[in-house]
């Protein structure tokens, strides 16, 4: 079956929608679907019987502003799997595959992958599954090893600034700036840079003799890190595939993150992704992907029009002010220093008594008497990328913009949050159409409702 | 006209079972269960038999195959046995309903159509004119042209047909349940998502005599509505009305069989289809 036979399937409200979901746990899979299913003997599970038990209509919803979600999965249980309850089912994968019912199960699709969350309750007539999206991996710190002292051992990315060293080794003064190699570091006394001996393959230098005030580095890990190295990273780490295109779609900011906290990789992510406009979320094939909040393409990546869209079911739901001033902070100094060494210049010393850099981009409005500044701390690393962002920024929030909610039949199962839809209809000046960002879309899989948010 | 007619749950179900032929997960043993899915199949399909012994002799009238796929030209036949002895022999027979010449439209319905064909259920239903006495069955299978390559079935049922003396009142009849959904478009169109359409029965029976009722309460009353029910509103009348008149579901609502006048009991009952 083509994707172009799948689609039309799936776009065709008069079809009859099966769902086969396939729960692993530590002892084997169970599969079960709505309507009851006996596989023919030309089937990839010949002869078998996948049980009519499944309850859920099974709800997926994914956005900019939202990790994925699938509700729930109620399953009925007369008393023939009252051994699920003793089954390993968290953290194990559920498939959910979409077809036909009068197709081989070989042509179902699969169009989600969550993370079973447990069992969360169980009558006599039904048991209750959580589902978790892949992103509940990313919930795990980035740090485990710590120090003799006990301190964790940092890690850093990218370009990073006057960030705080771990004594490892204080009859040596041996200091680590980060748990893996590292290209450079400059060592810093009170702001004043110090001789040290480096020890980069580890992440560490060694000092002379003791500082006389606090101490701080500048540490480089890989200079022109982007957000693509650095989700690709964090996918790597939790053993996540990534969405290869979306990551290399995100701009090419070199970007500079110090981790010396309990801070996990999902917050890692956030900060990547607030930094460059973005969002981060796992699709429903399970992989990282990321997407930037950005203009409507030119060209549409699909289309609706008034005969798609459920009456009265189209409607906005915010009109959002623009913004008078951007001002985009950037160059992090991870250290705040309160005494600083005599012998810095003027612009040193100024620079290392801020946290931040600022780019600032302003908009000329005209007869906005509410528009309010946009300020936005980043972990972009260096002038020219800010400048570059802030103005972006500043072109987004120019004037006045809309959020759209719309209803459709059509399944939309191609519809992902950060693609351009064409709206066509002859009310709210869409009538020649007009290109808008899907920002959130949830689709019932088997009821052929789909809502769908936009920013225009 | 025959009375209407029930069979509530099978006799079938405590028999040991043994077909010549069954593939993969769907074992005869699943003739026994209700689920639909839960079909017996075989790939042989010249000749398959079903070999049934009950744990003690049963008195028998009725036998129903549900969930088959026989096509146009695939026969039943069933043979019950005591002590090894020939009780009763159906001969082979071919459960299809046939649109008879006349109503079956040249060019327009396959050479060979059958009423069942529209129906999401097919059902071969077999009545006996007297109770028969059996301690073991066997129910042959044929049909060598199945399009599918292989004959199956979902359910089973034997046992004693429960009929009143007087038949259900003017009224009765089947609705089909419709799950789909009417939508309007903003552009003015009707669109519709497709559901899944199931039959209820509902009959009034205002006329039960006083050994009716006792049967009415101890044969489906007092069963319970987790019991498979095969009911047939025009037994033995053949066409498209006995077809769509017939079905295998579960008793609805709740039994209750008020004294409506001198010896003169009623109730009213209400089936979905399983």
């Amino acid at each position: 079956m083509t994707d172009t036979e799948f689609n039309a399937w799936l776009n065709d409200p008069t079809s009859q929608k099966e769902i086969i979901v396939e729960m692993q746990h530590a002892g084997g899979v169970v599969r079960v679907c709505r309507q009851g299913i006996a596989t023919r003997p030309t089937d990839q599970y010949p002869n078998q019987i996948i049980p009519g038990l499944l309850t859920s209509t099974i709800q997926i919803e994914s956005g900019f502003n939202s990790r994925l979600s699938f509700g729930g999965l109620e399953i009925v249980n007369t008393g023939e799997l009252d051994s699920w309850l003793d089954f390993k089912w968290y953290g194990y994968p559920v498939v959910i595959l979409l077809g036909d019912k009068s197709w081989l199960t070989d042509d179902f699709r699969r169009v989600g992958v969550a993370t079973n969350g447990g069992i969360t309750d169980a009558s006599a007539s039904q048991i209750s599954f959580s589902l978790l999206d892949g992103s509940a991996l990313f919930d795990q710190p980035i740090l485990s090893a710590t120090a003799s002292n006990g301190e964790l051992i940092p890690r850093a990315f990218g370009n990073t600034f006057a960030v705080t060293p771990v004594l490892t080794d204080h009859q040596t003064l041996e200091y680590q700036v980060s748990g893996g190699a590292v290209d450079s570091v400059v060592v810093m006394d009170n702001g004043a840079v110090v001789n040290h001996t480096a020890d980069y393959e580890n992440g560490k230098f060694t000092l002379n003799s003791s500082p006389i005030g606090t101490l701080t580095a500048d540490v480089t890990v890989n200079a022109s890190l982007t957000a693509q190295n650095i989700l690709t990273q964090a996918a790597n780490a939790v053993g996540m595939p990534v969405d290869g295109a979306a990551l290399a779609a995100l701009p090419a900011y070199e970007l500079g993150i110090f981790v010396n906290t309990n801070a996990t990789w999902s917050a890692l992510l956030d900060d990547v992704c607030t930094s460059l406009g973005a969002f981060w979320w796992v699709n429903e094939v399970g992989e990282l992907t990321a997407a930037q909040f950005k203009e409507p393409s030119m060209v549409a990546d699909a289309e609706i029009i008034e005969t798609h869209i459920r009456e009265g079911m189209i409607t906005p739901i915010l009109i959002e002010q623009p913004a008078f001033e951007i001002q985009l902070k950037y160059g992090r100094r991870w250290t705040q220093l309160s005494t600083l060494a005599g012998a810095l210049d003027d612009e040193t010393r100024d620079r290392l008594a801020r946290q931040w850099d600022t780019q600032i981009y302003s908009n000329n409005l005209i007869g906005f008497r509410n528009a309010q500044p946009f300020e936005l701390e980043t972990a972009l690393a260096n002038s020219a990328d800010a400048l570059a962002e802030a103005q972006r920024l500043g072109s987004l929030k120019g004037h006045l913009r809309q959020q759209w909610r719309i209803n459709t039949t059509i399944a939309g199962a191609e519809l992902q949050p950060g693609q351009t839809l064409k709206i066509t209809h002859p009310r709210f000046g869409f009538s020649s159409g007009k290109n808008a960002l899907i920002t959130r879309v949830s689709k019932s899989l088997v009821l052929s409702d789909i809502e769908i948010e936009v920013w225009l | 006209m025959a009375n209407m007619r029930m069979v509530v749950g099978s006799l079938a179900d405590s028999a040991i079972l043994l077909a010549s032929d069954s593939v993969g997960d769907l074992v005869v043993e699943n003739l026994q269960r209700s689920e639909k899915e839960r079909v017996w199949r075989s790939n042989e399909t010249s000749l398959v038999t079903i070999a049934g012994t009950f744990i003690n002799p049963q008195a028998v009238n009725c036998f129903v195959l549900a969930g088959h796929n026989l096509s146009g030209a695939g026969s039943v036949e069933l043979i019950l046995r005591l002590d090894n002895v020939v009780v009763y022999s159906s001969g082979v027979y071919l459960p299809a309903n046939h649109i008879p010449a006349g109503v079956w439209r040249a060019g327009v319905d396959p050479f060979g159509a059958t009423y069942d064909d529209n129906l999401p259920n097919q059902i071969a239903r077999l009545w006996m004119s007297e109770l028969v006495i059996a301690d073991s069955f066997e129910i042959k299978l044929r049909d060598a042209g199945n399009p599918a390559g292989y004959v199956q079935a979902s359910r089973l049922l034997m046992g004693q047909f429960l009929s009143p003396e007087w038949n259900m009142d003017w009224g009765a009849g089947v609705e089909w349940l419709d799950s789909s959904q009417h939508v309007r478009m903003e552009g003015g169109a009707l669109q519709t998502i497709s559901g899944i359409v199931t039959r209820q029965v509902t009959l009034n029976l205002s006329h039960l005599t006083e050994s009716d009722r006792v049967r009415f309460e101890m044969d489906l009353a007092a069963r319970g509505k987790a019991q498979d029910v095969f009911i047939s509103l025009y037994p033995e009348q053949g066409g498209m009305q006995e077809v769509t008149h017939m079905m295998i579901g579960r008793r609805q609502n709740n039994i209750h069989l008020p004294h409506s006048y001198s010896l003169g009991w009623g109730t009213q009952l209400t089936f979905i289809e399983s």
